[in-house]
């Protein structure tokens, strides 16, 4: 199956680079090419004991497009950062330092053609599907760098991937997607010791030694590439897509095996982590009632298998697939406050027990989340607040923000990230981490 | 003629109660808990300090939003009152009663409007939506309005009587509870049935009913006032100054919005604007570089925004402020023909310009503004003025068309709009319009999933 959608999208490329391409003189190659960029100081300040900088980072942005014709342009952009708070405390270990420290990456490098009413971009790129913000539901497609939580912008968070993205507007307002992949990397997790290092599942097997595997799954792979499709609606002001995507779990997921050992020594626990096949099928809808908006997402993930706890299972892991969903409205409030509030549920076909951590509450873990923004001074100090609740085990998020334009290219911001919650729960985890930040950007 | 309440549209039950319902409980509940967060913190004196501070911060809230604030001036009046009376005996029950007494004396007003034939509750409800004269002198409307006054004096005197037994209490707990539990949920509870039920007669009225039932409501409160109404007329009117607003049916162009507000500096904001039929156009954000890379897609009367930081479209209203004055539906769309039903008014000079005055109103509410009064001059029908209102009547902004030249062959537009917030006349937006180019857009612009490729 994928490799006949690979197929078809190569074919579709093949079709769109025909594109007429007219002559160009020296000074309208020199046009064509657009550069832009940013640099950012990022600072943030731990103010649970041991309060403390946890973060220094430069960050720069580099992007360059050239427009070869109007179908067809190739576009490239690298990110590198350097976070200074590893040289100037001692209080992470070497692995987080070599991890997180310092980064140069090409994030991304697209060609882009068109030809009538087919679109194919191939390259390193960001495919990103949903119609909500702040949520991952039907955002499928690239896996996401979690080391510093879900804190950064989703655009920092997402990992991009070398894949073929082909459109057909088949018809007025019908657009027909497909995506192919053979790069199959996985989420980025902070490593232990790390400031947002995630809470684990303790496994206990008493006498037997336990060997723990490493997750080394090339991140190329054609038997194991990874594809879908999309098609998008607009009918009456209804925005419907239906997504399918093929792919192997993002997340690892630890297999438990059993090795025998020599007589009368108990057999060796193997822990291998595994990234099982997910067939996920979903949908989303927007529709504004002017002034108000409405967004739902749905993701049905089949296949998707959990930890359990309980010792008696063979192998540590059971099979649950599992419905993510939400429903958001966004709405004014008094004085032009724009509010969005979004309601979502994870839900396992199945019994829950021993399945709890962080992201799990039990078969049904609900969230709620409310985002006011509003701005003052013809929107040169723009003050905004998020708050996200866990409503099973009351676990909470509140990031306050305040952004001040000093200028066309300058920005500054102030903001908080306060958790609080039970050490088993997605936000209480970070219940000692509670950070001010302050970042100054520069765009050009 | 510029008093002429064009705006407002249609009163909706829903629309005058998100506009006066939380006005109201705000004006119930904020002094009274003023007064008892003082008086438990501080003492009487602090108490009488915070209710009297929350009131005026009330009336003078309403009186910069252009208001008149009648319900906050009488609540501002009442305060000092009160604080006088408390601060002159030291007793928190004397701060109290004369609160007790004007309330008591307003029920009585209600019911003495009514005998008087200028039924008092139609007084607020004005403040609400501009009733034009006609419908004022209106047997509906004293009908109505009368029965609305008679419930509003029933509910303050009984109000008054269940305080006065408060009083007697002499608890200052008991009083502030009684207060605040008399107050809030029945202004709440009676302002919603007065709101229902004044919207249900009219249209159940004989005299207006068939008109609001026809969603022509504004054209029949100003039949006495505006002249001979032909909408056919008034439609090619609009189609024909909408051709002052774009230059082709397929063309990009350049809009510079300039910023300003006293005492401030200017800011600019620059857009590419690709536009193709009427109601399908692109909009990239090219200047400041901040918010260079964001785009804006209009299709029809669905608009979204792409943001880099979210790396996708995102479903947005057309309403929403775009930069200064300007709403996203000021860049996105120009084409009223489409986008509202006209009417003729009349006829009126605009700086020397003899113009038709046209009546717009929003075929949908995803419309960016409910109402347009639109001045076309009669000598070429090129757009002259206009005034933005929002389905509550109010008066967003008043935009000024200028710089009419030739700049394609044979095509003269409108290449400057300047919008002057409504309330705040210092408060302007300049959008100039340029380098304009026609040609055939490829349809990939007008595709949302092809959003972040354009950037």
């Amino acid at each position: 199956m994928r490799w006949v959608l690979a197929l078809a999208l190569v074919a579709c490329l093949a079709g769109a680079a025909d594109a007429d391409e007219p002559e160009a003189t020296t000074a309208d190659w020199l046009k064509a090419l657009r550069v832009r960029g940013r640099l950012a100081e990022e600072f943030a300040y731990r103010l649970h004991d041991p309060g403390d900088v946890s973060k220094l980072k430069t960050l720069g942005w580099l992007e360059g497009k050239y427009t070869f014709s109007e179908s067809a342009n190739l576009r490239v952009a690298t990110r590198g950062y350097y976070d200074a708070v590893f040289a100037a405390t001692d209080r992470y270990p070497d692995n987080v330092r070599s991890n997180q420290e310092k980064e140069l990456e090409v994030r991304e490098a697209i060609l882009a053609l068109s030809h009538g009413d087919f679109d194919v971009r191939l390259g390193r790129q960001q495919i990103v599907w949903g119609e909500a913000l702040s949520t991952f539901v039907t955002d499928v497609v690239n896996p996401k760098d979690f080391r510093e939580f879900v804190l950064p912008d989703f655009t920092e968070l997402r990992i991009p991937l070398y894949a073929l993205d082909a459109q057909w507007r088949v018809a007025k307002n019908v657009t027909l997607e497909g995506v192919w992949t053979p790069d199959t990397a996985h989420n980025r997790l902070p490593k232990k010791g790390a400031e947002f290092q995630f809470q684990t599942v303790e496994f206990r097997f008493g006498r037997h030694p336990v060997v723990r595997l490493p997750d080394d799954e090339d991140e190329f792979s054609l038997s194991r590439s990874e594809g879908g499709m999309r098609l998008s609606v607009l009918r009456d002001g209804w925005d419907v897509s239906l997504i399918y995507y093929d792919q192997a779990d993002k997340s690892p997921v630890i297999f438990q095996r059993r090795v025998p050992n020599t007589p009368p020594r108990p057999y060796i626990i193997t822990l291998e982590p595994e990234h099982p096949r997910l067939h996920i099928v979903g949908a989303t809808l927007a529709k504004s009632f002017e002034p108000v908006v409405v967004r739902g997402e749905i993701a049905v993930s089949v296949g998707k298998r959990y930890e359990t706890s309980n010792p008696l299972d063979a192998d540590g892991v059971v099979r649950r697939d599992t419905i993510d969903y939400l429903i958001g409205v966004d709405f004014p409030l008094f004085w032009d406050i724009d509010a969005a509030l979004q309601l979502s549920q994870k839900i396992l076909t199945g019994d829950a027990t021993n399945l709890t951590k962080p992201g799990v509450a039990g078969q049904v873990t609900s969230s709620l989340a409310l985002r006011l923004t509003t701005g003052f001074f013809d929107n040169t100090l723009n003050p905004s607040v998020l708050f996200v609740v866990g409503l099973e085990r009351a676990d909470f998020r509140l990031s306050p923000r305040l952004e001040w334009v000093l200028s066309g290219s300058v920005t500054v911001a102030i903001g908080a990230d306060i958790f609080a919650g039970d050490r088993r729960t997605l936000y209480g985890q970070f219940d000692k981490n509670d950070r001010v930040t302050f970042t100054t950007t520069w765009r050009f | 003629m510029s008093e002429l309440p064009v705006a407002g549209s249609r009163p909706s039950v829903a629309a005058m109660l998100l506009g006066s319902g939380p006005r109201f409980a705000r004006d119930a509940i904020l002094p009274p808990l003023a007064f008892y967060g003082g008086w438990k913190v501080f003492g009487l004196t602090a108490g009488i300090l915070a209710a009297t501070l929350a009131s005026a911060a009330i009336w003078w809230w309403e009186r910069r939003r252009a208001r008149t604030g009648i319900g906050a001036s009488i609540g501002l009046a009442m305060a000092i009152s009160s604080a006088l009376a408390g601060l002159t005996t030291g007793s928190a029950i004397a701060f109290f009663a004369p609160g007790v007494l004007v309330n008591a004396l307003y029920g009585l007003a209600f019911f003495a409007s009514v005998l008087l034939g200028r039924p008092l509750a139609g007084v607020f409800a004005g403040e609400t939506y501009p009733f034009p004269p006609a419908v004022k002198a209106s047997a509906t409307y004293r009908r109505v309005f009368s029965r609305v006054s008679i419930a509003w004096g029933s509910y303050l005197l009984l109000r008054s009587a269940v305080r006065v037994l408060a009083l007697m209490h002499g608890d200052v707990d008991v009083i502030v509870t009684v207060n605040v539990l008399t107050g809030v949920p029945f202004t709440a509870g009676l302002t919603t049935w007065s709101i229902w039920y004044g919207v249900r007669g009219f249209r159940r009225g004989a005299e207006w009913g068939w008109a609001l039932r026809a969603g022509v409501v504004a054209l029949v409160l100003l039949a006495g006032l505006a002249g001979p109404a032909l909408a056919g007329e008034a439609d090619d009117i609009v189609r024909a100054a909408d051709n002052y607003r774009r230059p082709a049916e397929s063309f990009v162009w350049k809009i510079t919005i300039t910023s300003q507000e006293a005492k401030k500096a200017q800011s600019t904001d620059g857009f590419e604007v690709f536009v193709k039929d009427r109601g399908r156009s692109l909009v990239k954000f090219i200047a400041p570089p901040r918010n260079v890379g964001r785009s804006l897609l209009a299709l029809g009367r669905d608009l979204w925004i792409y943001l880099p930081d979210a790396g996708k479209p995102v479903r947005i209203p057309f309403s929403q402020r775009l930069v200064g004055q300007v709403a996203n539906g000021d860049v996105a769309r120009a084409d009223y023909a489409g986008d509202y039903d006209a009417t003729l008014l009349g006829d009126e000079t605009v700086d020397g310009v003899a113009c038709h005055v046209l009546d717009l109103k929003a075929k949908t509410k995803e419309i960016t503004y409910a109402a347009v009064k639109y001045w076309v001059a009669k000598d070429g029908r090129r757009p002259v003025k206009a005034e933005f209102y929002a389905a509550t009547g109010t008066l967003l902004k008043t935009g000024t068309f200028e710089g009419f030249k030739e700049v394609v062959p044979g095509h003269v537009l409108a290449t400057r709009l300047t919008l002057v917030d409504g309330i705040r006349k210092d408060k302007l937006s300049v959008l100039d319009y340029g380098g304009i180019v026609v040609r055939d857009i490829p349809e990939k612009y007008f595709d949302k999933n092809s959003m972040k490729s354009l950037d």
